[in-house]
């Protein structure tokens, strides 16, 4: 009936292909399933999820770059750059490392970019309201305005050549807050970069990263905090590859007083919580630095001059979320966002 | 080639075929958490200094209860669980926060509070569109 002569080399064929196939297509378990790593950090619960071989060394590279973030710029340290700066304000400069430089620097584009919307000269303000703290109270308006005359960024001097800065008068503060951790998570994704990987997702408390796609190919599916429901329900998602998102919003932390919500992102023009006709906006762009400070300035700007900045902006793509259930995006934004909460409408805008 | 020998080349390539769209199937399906175990339940994941305490399905509770979470400093947290949902209700933390997040019902839903480093989060993905994070 049937001829084994025949019959073998089909066989062998057969045991070939398979084996190549469990041994060549059939990838490492490391591909299958990510590494991941989670810790608190920056005033906040951090994730890390990589795929690839060197994916558990990079990650603890990883957190040890985050908790040197959170050494060198958190207000809470003593030791901090931060400290220093706000030590010497109005006195001397002083020595910073480059990568302090950088920060300083770039804090000062965005601050000069938003019209002062994001300024990290803000630390006596938000020191003064203390929201999210015990301290978190309702100051009277002239301690606002008091207060109100240690902001200015341009009083932030950065000396390339001689690698110090200085904050230039008496009593200023520096609050780099507003983008410690986006500065974190481009820290994060280069080092995992560095390490050959490329596919992963960075969450520092809600800013996110992606690298590359996901594990079979599809973009990554970020899903945007839908303002008025607990956390982790969304409105839309937005289908995104090697890029970061970062929301800022009113929900965030905030206190209420006599029915009033006092939240956390000050208007450093005003002295006061900017106002909420935007309960929150959202940035795509390529790094999370960017997209932290942008998030906040476009915030305190509102949504006209905050939507027509972000059109301008190359690489930048931004949703503003009203007040009234309307989301409203840049040009860029369609193609890769679906509204999936019908309670919203979209539109674009500028 | 006699027709036997026909049938079983026809029947290998079959059997090769079958094997080859199974493993591409196995693949591209073996991320664990898009199978949930039973479609029906609903699991809430309560966890206290990143270490999981209690995972619980909610679609078992059947008359209301609390649990409550004590840290090594003392201080606690006491989350009231009914059925098809949890909330914070009591808690000595600064804040409150996690108490004013209110009750979380739905796959995806979380609620934090950072001071004790207690973090509840119901298992899942919403339905209508999976997610790989929200942006919040």
């Amino acid at each position: 009936m049937v001829n084994t002569k025949r019959f073998l080399p089909l066989l062998l064929l057969l045991v070939a292909f398979g084996g190549f196939v469990v041994f060549v297509i059939l990838p490492s378990p490391s591909s299958f399933s990510p590494s991941s790593l989670e810790f608190y950090a920056l005033g906040t619960f951090v994730r890390f999820q990589a795929w690839g071989a060197e994916a558990p060394k990079a990650l603890e590279e990883a957190r040890r770059a985050v908790e040197e973030v959170e050494r060198r710029f958190s207000r809470f340290s003593a030791l901090s750059d931060a400290a220093i700066l706000e030590q010497n304000a109005g006195k001397s400069e002083y020595l910073f490392s480059e990568e302090s430089l950088f920060l300083f620097s770039r804090a000062l584009e965005y601050a000069r970019y938003t019209e002062g919307a994001f300024d990290p000269t803000l630390g006596a303000l938000t020191r003064l309201w203390g929201i999210g703290t015990p301290e978190e109270h309702l100051p009277s308006p002239e301690e606002i305005q008091e207060t109100l005359q240690t902001v200015g960024y341009e009083d932030l001097h950065i000396f390339p050549e001689r690698g110090t800065a200085l904050l230039a008068r008496k009593g200023q503060v520096p609050d780099f807050g507003g983008i410690a951790k986006g500065y974190a998570g481009d820290r994060v994704r280069d080092i995992l970069k560095n390490h050959g990987i490329s596919q992963g997702l960075i969450n520092m408390g809600g800013n996110i990263a992606v690298l590359g796609s996901k594990p079979g190919g599809a973009p990554w599916k970020i899903g945007i905090q839908n303002p008025l429901e607990p956390r982790g329900a969304f409105l839309g998602v937005l289908s995104l590859s090697d890029m970061s998102v970062v929301t800022s919003g009113n929900y965030e932390r905030y206190f209420e007083q006599e029915g009033v919500r006092y939240h956390h992102i000050l208007d450093p023009r005003t002295g006061y919580p900017a106002s909420q006709e935007l309960l929150s906006v959202t940035v795509v762009c390529k790094d999370s630095l960017e997209g932290d400070a942008l998030a906040t300035g476009l915030y305190v700007l509102g949504l006209l001059r905050g939507i027509e900045l972000a059109e301008h902006l190359e690489g930048v793509e931004a949703l503003f979320v009203t007040s009234d259930r309307r989301i409203i995006g840049t040009s860029g934004i369609p193609k890769i966002f679906m509204l999936t909460q019908r309670s919203f409408t979209f539109e674009t805008g500028g | 080639m006699k027709p036997g020998d026909k049938m079983l080349i026809v029947l290998l390539t079959c059997a090769g075929a079958l094997c080859l769209a199974g493993f591409f199937f196995w693949r591209s399906v073996s991320t664990p958490k898009d199978f949930s175990e039973a479609l029906s339940a609903l699991y809430v994941v309560v966890e206290q200094e990143g270490e999981q305490r209690h995972r619980i399905d909610l679609t078992r509770v059947e008359a209301p209860y609390t649990l409550r979470l004590e840290n090594e400093g003392g201080h606690y947290n006491v989350l009231l669980l009914e059925p098809g949902r949890i909330r914070f209700i009591e808690a000595d933390c600064p804040h409150g926060d996690c108490i004013a997040s209110g009750w979380l019902s739905r796959p995806g839903e979380m609620a934090l509070c950072l001071p004790h480093r207690v973090l509840v989060h119901i298992e899942g993905m919403p339905k209508e569109a999976s997610v790989d994070a929200v942006s919040h």
